[in-house]
């Protein structure tokens, strides 16, 4: 009896901190403030892709919201 | 049985943990300091990190309430939370610090003191209470925080 409310409290326990630290905090975000880990940190790499993306979807523009592809830029 | 009580209110600590003054730091010497050493001041607490932009534009202003202040009874003392702490320095060396610069690299009194963002102040009074924090350092408001100071010293 004793054993089962010792794991059954330690289960708890640990299902209730479980999820306290999860994900990345605020001040642990040194990485992702680089330079080089901006989405357009390549410029001229970025052109090459959308020179492609864009001659295939025979669109100009149209890698977020405005125009979807349909070629009538 | 104890060791189990012990390893589940490690696992705890980090929920019940609250700002306070009574948190070890260590200093430049890498020594471990406890925050309680300026109890008696006012005591604004600034976290930052080298990598975060707004920190940078804080420093030339906490320079400047240092200074002001000094003989009030501020003290002004930022944390770096730079894992590699030659990052700390670095920075360091182009915005020189005139208040006491504290490190942590492990991050422990950032999840403490629970910070939203980067940098994020907390202002605590003579009695070593927690009065105000704020998210983000903004030149717009930077006179709102010295009023605070303000009030606070003259109590």
């Amino acid at each position: 009896m004793r054993k089962i409310t010792l794991i059954a409290v330690s289960l708890i326990v640990v299902g209730l901190t479980g999820c306290t630290n999860l994900g990345v905090q605020p001040w642990e975000k040194g990485q992702l403030a680089r330079s080089d880990m901006a989405l357009d940190s390549e410029k001229l790499d970025q052109a090459l892709d959308d020179h492609i993306y864009f001659s295939k979807e025979g669109s100009s523009g149209g890698r977020a919201f405005a125009g979807g592809g349909c070629g009538c830029n | 049985m104890r060791k189990l009580f012990l390893f589940l209110s490690l696992l705890s600590t980090g929920v019940f943990a609250a700002p306070s003054l009574d948190h070890q730091v260590f200093d430049s010497q890498n020594q471990s300091v406890s925050l309680s050493e300026f109890k008696g001041k006012v005591v604004y607490v600034d976290f930052w990190a080298s990598w975060c932009g707004p920190c940078r534009k804080s420093f030339p202003w906490m320079n400047a309430m240092q200074q002001k202040y000094r003989d009030q009874g501020l003290a002004v003392v930022a944390i770096n939370l730079d894992t590699d702490k030659a990052l700390a320095e670095e920075f360091l060396k182009q915005m020189p610090a005139q208040f006491s610069v504290r490190f942590n690299p492990e991050g422990d009194v950032a999840r403490s003191f629970d910070l939203l963002g980067m940098p994020s102040s907390f202002v605590f009074n003579r009695q070593g209470q927690l009065v105000k924090n704020h998210v983000g350092f903004y030149q717009d408001n930077a006179a709102d925080y010295e009023q605070e100071l303000v009030s606070l010293l003259k109590e």
